[in-house]
């Protein structure tokens, strides 16, 4: 009978674990350093609390386990508000949101740097998916369906 | 600004694509991610630098124009040869600047405050507005946007029109999803059948700007844009409101939207019910506000095949009853007044859209319509008890059968800068309205084909023209009785309606725009045609005059906006002036107690020429995320060219003679609104909203015959209050819980006539006495 709980108690831990298993978010602090120690494929992943289809991203893709394992496994992720006011260190140089108490929807430096277009506005959600070398391979302005996610990020 | 070129290596010269290295630099530091772009005679190649500042690119050798975008620094552009010698160590360097950063904009879609880049100027109402209005159907949001007004025009049944610019609600189009499948039927009561919770926004535009909505679009178009689905979420509500303090209006509602993970289908359902006891006002046993019980449910469903097509499906169900007038309890034959309804409509359309792989080619394809069946009872005792009396009223029982179709097919062009949109609608409305006791009938069919031709020109940046065509052949067969009047219509024409809409901008913030348009109306009954009233204690029937011709307008309108940011304020300014001419306009005229019963008979009439003109403004400043402040409204004449004769004496009475008028009866000069709300947490906002109406000349049979006296109304503040507090009880699961009053000073008419032959038109200005109202919303609510 204990055994039977003890069995039943791993079980139900695993298939909790499995899950609770989430995409691995890092900061851009915590980034470089895991660059220096080993290069790997970069996600940059940009949002704003007002943007429905973020959201949607949120609860529909990146909750997706097969998108999880394959992000953890070979991607850096990052997930940034383009309205945070955080000041960003990063490569040696300082990041911060210039139009902050200057602009309604006040846009960082960081998402002006990866994300803008020109003769086009950022459009969220945007994804940015960079190489070892941190060079933007592509970018993307628009909702990625699971499915269109996951082959983004095998090709890539 | 220096451009280093280094000569490193010498190369033979290749025509295929070569790789080219380089690094960006400034005072030989690199600058990581910079966008490097190399624009050739053909093609042009974009690079951006890595965190050592080092680029590649593959492209051919030759001449090109280099353009560097970095943060922090100067656009870089500069002429830039590119040969074998130099491909593998370019070096650029860049220039710090100080003056600030070349702007990156994010979409204005978060806006507290309408940006209006479109050539014709449209208003929207949504979600927070409705919100903070507490309005439960349509009607009660609209007056907060200029040139609106919605007006109640019977205390028995309550029928509402919404007045644009003045002029009544037949000069309007009323769109459902933008699709022109509110009859004249509709038009009667379908404004207070509505429900705001299908709604995700109201969009307004006054005057005939836009060749796509139909000519008879004179005083403008009321588009009714229901909710479309994005996260998946859920949402139940119930409010209740207590009309001056005791009589109880309650409502339930729920929503839900599921979409699929691939956004390629989605689909929302909705359901409210609504129960209103009737209210009466002062004490004389009639109701001054109708009993209503309102449900409705219905769906919006779409899916995409492919990326570049959509397929559409909405359809709403309502049922609707309404009685006013006295003993409610009592079958409606048994009554002095009744005047009841029992409204059975479905409204649905489907839609399948696509566009070409270049996304600049667009094509609609939809089929909407709308059906009501219909029980009514318009009429009563009226105070008398004899037999006569009785039969009567035993025979006031009527049906109503309408049906409203628009098919269409839509193509648009998106050129450089320009936009081409042609179509052609093909729009049925068939309606049959009976009621054996009185001989009352109408039988009316409207057959209308409407081509359209519209560019969109923007030569420049600063101007924009939308010039437009639009042609329409309709065909009106109708036959109209009363009594034993019988009228018919039986018409076919044919006319072309240019309409032009010029805008300028002076600068980033000032856009001048100006406009003309033609409408043109049919003789056809249109909604207070369909309207059966009540006074002397009989019936009052409206009928077509015979030989009614086509009404004839010409609108011009001019407008000044100034929309500018300062910083986190936001504010916009807008002053429209607007001038309309009517040609034969349809007017009503009563002739008096001319059916044997004594029954009072409108004639819709062509009337003088009549211009209306006037100014609309609106003033919109929101300082923070936290305050918004939206103050409107509008000054404005509406008057004949000759005197109008309103009523016609029948010279039975030395005492009465003809009535004429020299401006349009039930519009003020001046009415405007305002609306603001203090949001200053996430958890709790608070709104202030309010409604001024103008005095104005307000129409009161005084006898028997029909004549009438003409009253001046007060004028009328309408001051509602809102507060609401937000709960964020887990991520799937909210809480919103609302509480204020409506028409706090309780702004009210105070003169209403009583009694069984009571004249029930006869009724004005705000629609609720003060009320009470509280309100929870649980669900996954974003």
């Amino acid at each position: 009978m204990r055994i039977l709980i003890v069995i039943t108690l791993i079980f139900c831990t695993t298939l909790v674990h499995g899950q609770d298993e989430k995409v691995n978010w890092l900061d851009f602090e915590q980034l470089e350093e895991a660059l220096k120690k080993q290069p790997k494929k970069v996600m940059v992943y940009f949002y704003a609390d007002w943007c429905a289809y973020c959201k949607k991203m949120d609860r529909s893709v990146f909750t997706k386990q097969d998108v999880i394992a394959l992000l953890n496994d070979n991607y850096y992720t990052i997930k940034f508000n383009v309205e945070s006011n955080d000041t960003i260190q990063f490569g040696g140089k300082t990041f911060t949101n210039k139009q902050f108490g200057k602009k309604r929807n006040p846009i960082h430096q960081i998402p002006e740097y990866l994300a803008s277009r020109q003769n086009a506005e950022i459009e969220l959600p945007a994804t940015i998916i960079l190489n070892e070398d941190f060079e933007i391979k592509k970018r993307f302005y628009r909702y990625i369906s699971p499915t269109e996610m996951l082959s983004i990020l095998k090709q890539n | 600004m220096r451009l280093l070129v280094l000569l490193l290596f010498v190369n033979i010269c290749f025509a295929q694509k070569s790789k080219v290295n380089g690094k960006i630099i400034v005072d030989n530091d690199p600058i990581a991610f910079a966008s490097i772009k190399f624009i050739g005679a053909n093609e042009s190649y974009t690079s951006y630098s890595n965190k050592d500042g080092f680029f590649s690119v593959d492209i051919p050798l030759g001449d090109y124009q280099l353009l560097v975008k970095a943060l922090g620094f100067k656009l870089k552009s500069s002429a830039i040869k590119v040969t074998a010698q130099n491909k593998n160590n370019l070096e650029i360097e860049m220039i710090v600047d100080l003056l600030g950063l070349d702007e990156v904009v994010v979409s204005a879609t978060r806006n507290r405050v309408n940006k209006k880049e479109a050539p014709i100027i449209v208003n929207t109402l949504g979600e927070k507005l409705i919100n903070a209005t507490q309005s439960l159907a349509v009607s009660e949001s609209l007056n907060f946007s200029p040139g609106v007004r919605v007006e109640n025009n019977c205390q028995n049944c309550g029928f509402t029109q919404v007045r644009l610019n003045g002029l009544d609600g037949s000069y309007s189009q009323i769109l459902v999803n933008s699709r022109a499948v509110f009859s004249a039927l509709n038009s009667v009561y379908g404004l207070e059948q509505i429900p705001t919770q299908i709604i995700d926004k109201v969009e307004i535009v006054r005057s005939g700007g836009s060749a796509l909505f139909g000519s008879n679009a004179i005083a403008g178009t009321v588009n009714i844009i229901t909710k479309d689905p994005v996260l998946n979420s859920w949402e139940v509500g119930s409010y209740l409101g207590l009309v001056d303090g005791d009589t109880p209006d309650r409502v339930l509602n729920f929503n839900t939207s599921i979409v699929s993970d691939d956004l390629k289908t989605g689909a929302t359902f909705y359901g409210i019910h609504r129960n209103r006891d009737e209210w009466d006002a002062n004490n004389d046993g009639f109701t001054e506000m109708v009993e209503l019980k309102n449900t409705t449910f219905g769906t919006k469903v779409y899916y995409k095949p492919t990326d570049a097509s959509r397929l559409t499906l909405d359809a709403t169900v309502l049922n609707e009853y309404r009685r006013g007038g006295d003993r409610l309890d009592l079958a409606p034959h048994l009554t002095d007044i009744t005047e009841e309804l029992e409204h059975n409509t479905i409204m649905g359309g489907i839609s399948y859209d696509f566009n070409n792989e270049k996304n600049n080619k667009f094509y609609s394809i939809y089929s909407s319509v709308q059906y009501t069946d219909r029980d009514s009872y318009y009429g009563g005792l009226g105070g008398g008890r004899t037999a006569q009396d009785s039969l009567t009223a035993l025979n006031a029982y009527g049906v109503t059968k309408d049906l409203a179709l628009a098919n269409g097919f839509q193509f648009t062009s998106q050129f450089k800068r320009d936009v081409l949109t042609s179509g052609i609608e093909y729009n049925i409305s068939s309606t049959e309205d009976n009621i054996v006791g009185y001989n009352r009938l109408v039988d009316q069919d409207v057959h209308a084909v409407g081509v359209y031709g519209q560019y969109e020109w923007k030569p420049n940046e600063k101007f924009s023209a939308l010039i437009g065509t639009r042609l329409d052949h309709i065909n009106v067969d109708g036959i109209y009785q009363v009594g034993d009047i019988e009228r018919g219509v039986d018409i076919s024409q044919t006319t072309v309606n240019p309409r032009v809409t010029l805008a300028y901008k002076i600068s980033d913030n000032i856009k001048l725009r100006g406009g003309y348009a033609r409408g043109f109306r049919a003789p056809q009954a249109f909604n207070e045609d369909l309207h059966i009233s009540s006074v002397g204690g009989e019936p009052q029937f409206v009928i077509l005059s015979d030989n009614l011709e086509a009404e004839f307008s010409n609108a011009f309108t001019g407008s000044f906006n100034f929309t500018k940011d300062f910083n986190t304020t936001q504010t916009n300014f807008l002053l429209e002036g607007f001038y309309t001419s009517l040609e034969n306009p349809f007017t009503l005229v009563s002739t008096g107690a001319q059916l044997p019963n004594g029954s009072i008979v409108e004639e819709v009439r062509n009337g003088e020429g009549a211009r209306v003109y006037g100014t609309n403004f609106e003033f919109a400043v929101s300082p923070s995320k936290k305050w918004l402040f939206q103050l409107g409204g509008t000054i404005q004449s509406a008057e004949f060219n000759e005197d109008q004769i309103l009523f016609e004496a029948d010279g039975s009475n030395p005492n009465e003679s003809d009535i004429l008028i020299s401006e349009f009866v039930r519009n003020p000069n001046f009415y405007g609104y305002f609306n603001s709300n203090w949001t200053p947490h996430e958890r709790f906002s608070l709104s202030v909203t309010g409604t001024y109406t103008g005095e104005m000349i307000v129409p009161f049979v005084v006898s028997d015959s029909g004549f009438l006296s003409l009253n001046e109304s007060p004028s009328f503040f309408d001051l509602n209050l809102n507060a609401e507090t937000h709960f964020d009880v887990s991520e799937d699961f909210q809480l919103t819980l609302n509480a204020g009053v409506k028409n706090l000073f309780n702004s009210f008419q105070d003169d209403f006539d009583i009694g069984p032959t009571r004249d029930s038109d006869y009724v004005y200005g705000p629609a609720l006495p003060r009320t009470f109202f509280v309100g929870i919303k649980i669900g996954k609510l974003h």
